[in-house]
């Protein structure tokens, strides 16, 4: 049995510390002994001690990141099942090492959103959510497919169980559909991974990608894939799940469904489908572009008919997933970078627009649009915030939005002048939507009595909000701060493709010459 | 309107009525210097002899491009239209506002429709209001209500009703009465033997 072989620039395993610190705490939560309320107190304190020294740890990926090594850093690999092939692999490339960071920044965020609105099975909760930042942390990190898949399907036994017992009124209904909807799709997946585990032997994603793939068999695995990515990103038609799922979730599981398990469909094409699948990728693009399209114009319209504010945010987050699937099938380097630019900036500013709908939840219990207004008199700070985040999500230079979507149009501009067309039209009606959502929020006078004695940020919400401000400022306006970390890993992914395509133009050209000879 | 002539505010309103502070009027100084004084100071670089300098080809057109040129030998009267604009529009305002502020209102109710087309900016926004905004507002509930929830959700949620019918329906079969299922038996046998008979 190998040892563990830590990589260089930490000298400890770090990705493993990352991923299973939160259990750690955990195990913690689990000793606590006590009164309920002292119970309560304690374990959202070691909750928020655990997540602030897994996020301390995490930084080491942000401080020792090599920018100019495309592959994987931070190695570990221990065998496990050394007869099939299977092993413990952990790593980060360029395209995975910032979701990991913004898995570990987000959960603390999520565990202070809920220090008060939870008041029932607090340590549960809690547990909960560490157990979720495991499992986020070790997907983003696994570099063995089946290591990937277990820690894939983990993310969702947390997440069923945060909608499932502290949702809202109809969660059960939500939390089974979530689980079904997403279940279904990993069904395939697995399948996928064993008919290419039978081809190459091993789940090395390492191996896998060296692994040609006949064209007919990419063409299913492109299939079985999408069926689990798509319903995970959420595509058009397989996204209805998502608006019942953040209705009904309590504020912080909207934020860690919006920030994080969100991307997992988009990191999955990146690291499945389009660098192993490469003739099925390109294949598959203009059907990719199309429901990408329909996703944008579709949902964005269904977002500006909304009357629950979790909807509408909901919606919105479908459409600039759209935008995401867009840049990622332009399989060229300005629509990749903006895809994962895209996902990283929606991470932040949708996490941010849940936790703003989350604040005057606490206060109205309602999420009902129409019970509010004129907030901006009242609530001069957080207009203020809720106005930056607003912008951030229509994508107004200056703010993190604009930035992906800019490099996705690029991107989409090479492939198709329509497609930029009708992609661009998501920044119009996100506009339109947004804004007549801020508007019906807080401009206008008060009406309502109960809202004349609403307070402005606490605290506690201020300092919930203060990082994503800055982030969203600084993913606006130095982007390269970001970009430099997967620039050298999506410049070989797009190399390699397009090599890919060249030797299979060959391959049929070659074929198509002996077949003519032969006759 | 605001300065000249009877006030036409209350005596309330009018009372109120002050001069602006300092932080106010500064400003309004500043840019009001600009607005009569940066023609004549900026004239050297913008279109003086220096202006190639300090423009370094910034505006630039196509070699076929001599917009920028025709503008220059535009007739004399089109020159000065500008400034008869401006003196017209000030002695009708003078005329309106000023010796008969009478004037206005019977304009407006003898040429009405003209009066509320001008007054509501050409109905632009109700054009828009028709073109745009409802078809979109109709078309984002429609593809809510109907898209949505009847037709991608109908799918999966009929899908379980069905299986929850079908199984509610396959209990029913189920009623522990050993009497029903001797005689599903009985009939079962009769079936199989009759079937043999005659296949045979």
């Amino acid at each position: 049995m190998n040892p563990v072989t830590a990589s260089d620039a930490a000298g400890f395993p770090v990705l493993s510390l990352v991923t299973f610190l939160p259990l750690v705490g955990v195990v913690l939560l689990a000793t606590l002994r006590g009164e309920e309320g002292a119970v309560a107190q304690n374990a959202r304190w070691t909750a928020l001690w655990t997540s602030l020294i897994t996020f301390g740890v995490s930084l080491v990926l942000w401080t020792g990141f090599d920018l100019h090594e495309p592959g994987y850093q931070f190695v570990e690999s221990v065998d496990w099942l050394p007869a099939l092939g299977i092993g413990y692999r952990m790593g980060v490339d360029g395209i995975s090492v910032l979701f990991v960071l913004l898995a570990t920044a987000l959960t603390p965020i999520c565990i202070l959103a809920s220090w008060d609105s939870v008041k029932m099975r607090v340590r549960e909760y809690m547990a909960a959510f560490l157990i979720l930042e495991t499992m986020m942390v070790g997907m983003f990190s696994a570099t063995d497919f089946l290591l990937f898949y277990m820690f894939f399907e983990g993310v969702l036994i947390p997440m069923y169980l945060i909608i499932g017992i502290w949702g809202g009124p109809r969660r059960v209904y939500a939390s089974i559909k979530f689980f079904l909807y997403t279940f279904a799709g990993s069904v395939l997946m697995l399948l996928a991974l064993l008919a290419m585990w039978r081809q190459a032997g091993t789940t090395d994603i390492a191996v896998l990608l060296k692994t040609p793939f006949s064209a007919e068999m990419q063409f299913w695995l492109f299939l079985a894939f999408l069926a689990s990515f798509a319903v995970k990103v959420p595509m058009w038609p397989v996204h209805t799940w998502l608006p019942d799922a953040h209705v009904e979730a309590p504020t912080a599981g909207s934020v860690i469904l919006a920030g994080v398990l969100l991307k997992m469909g988009g990191y999955g094409f990146l690291r499945f489908s389009v660098p192993m699948l490469p003739i099925a990728a390109a294949q598959f693009a203009p059907v990719m572009f199309a429901l990408g399209v329909i996703a944008v114009i579709y949902t964005s319209l269904v977002a500006l008919a909304q009357q629950d504010m979790k909807k509408l945010i909901a919606y919105s987050s479908i459409a600039h997933m759209g935008v995401v699937v867009i840049g990622i099938f332009t399989l060229n380097i300005q629509g990749i970078d903006g895809a994962l630019f895209q996902m990283i900036s929606h991470g932040v500013v949708s996490a941010a627009l849940f936790l703003c709908v989350g604040v005057i939840y606490d206060r109205m219990h309602t999420r009902e649009i129409s019970r509010y207004g004129g907030l901006g008199d009242r609530m001069p700070a957080y207009a203020f915030v809720f106005m930056l985040f607003t912008m951030g999500s229509i994508g107004l230079p200056g703010t993190s939005g604009f930035v992906g979507e800019f490099l996705v149009l690029v991107g989409a501009l090479r492939v198709n002048f329509w497609l930029a067309l009708l992609g661009s039209f998501g920044m119009i009606l996100g506009a339109a939507y947004m804004l007549y959502l801020y508007r019906r929020i807080i401009f206008g006078r008060i009406t309502r009595a109960d809202l004349k004695s609403i307070l402005d940020l606490s605290p506690r919400e201020i300092t919930i909000f203060a990082p994503l401000v800055v982030l969203t400022l600084w993913l606006g306006i130095y982007p390269s701060s970001f970009t430099s970390f997967f620039e050298s890993s999506v410049g070989a992914m797009v190399q390699s493709h397009d090599q890919a395509m060249i030797l299979a133009h060959h391959a049929t050209r070659i074929a198509r010459a002996t077949l003519s000879i032969a006759r | 309107m605001t300065f000249h002539g009877a006030a036409r505010a209350d005596h309330h309103t009018m009372e109120h009525v002050h001069e602006s502070p300092a932080s106010m009027w500064g400003p309004l100084v500043a840019l009001s210097v600009g607005a009569v004084f940066s023609g004549w100071l900026l004239h050297a670089l913008f279109i003086g002899d220096n202006n190639a300098a300090y423009w370094q080809g910034a505006i630039f057109t196509g070699p076929t491009n001599h917009v920028l040129e025709k503008i220059e030998h535009t007739p004399l009267l089109i020159g000065l239209l500008p400034t008869a604009t401006g003196v017209l529009g000030f002695a009708l305002a003078f005329w309106f506002y000023i010796l008969s502020p009478a004037i206005p209102a019977r304009l407006a109710s003898r040429f009405g429709p003209i009066y509320r087309f001008v007054l509501n900016k050409w109905y632009f926004d109700e054009l828009y209001d028709f073109l745009f905004v409802r078809p979109a507002i109709w078309l984002s509930r429609e593809l809510w209500k109907v898209g949505d929830e009847q037709i991608i959700d109908g799918v999966p949620n009929g899908l379980a009703s069905l299986a929850e019918g079908g199984s509610v329906q396959v209990v029913r079969i189920q009623t522990g009465s050993i009497a029903v299922y001797a005689f599903t038996m009985l009939i079962g046998l009769v079936v199989m033997v009759s079937l043999f008979l005659i296949a045979r």
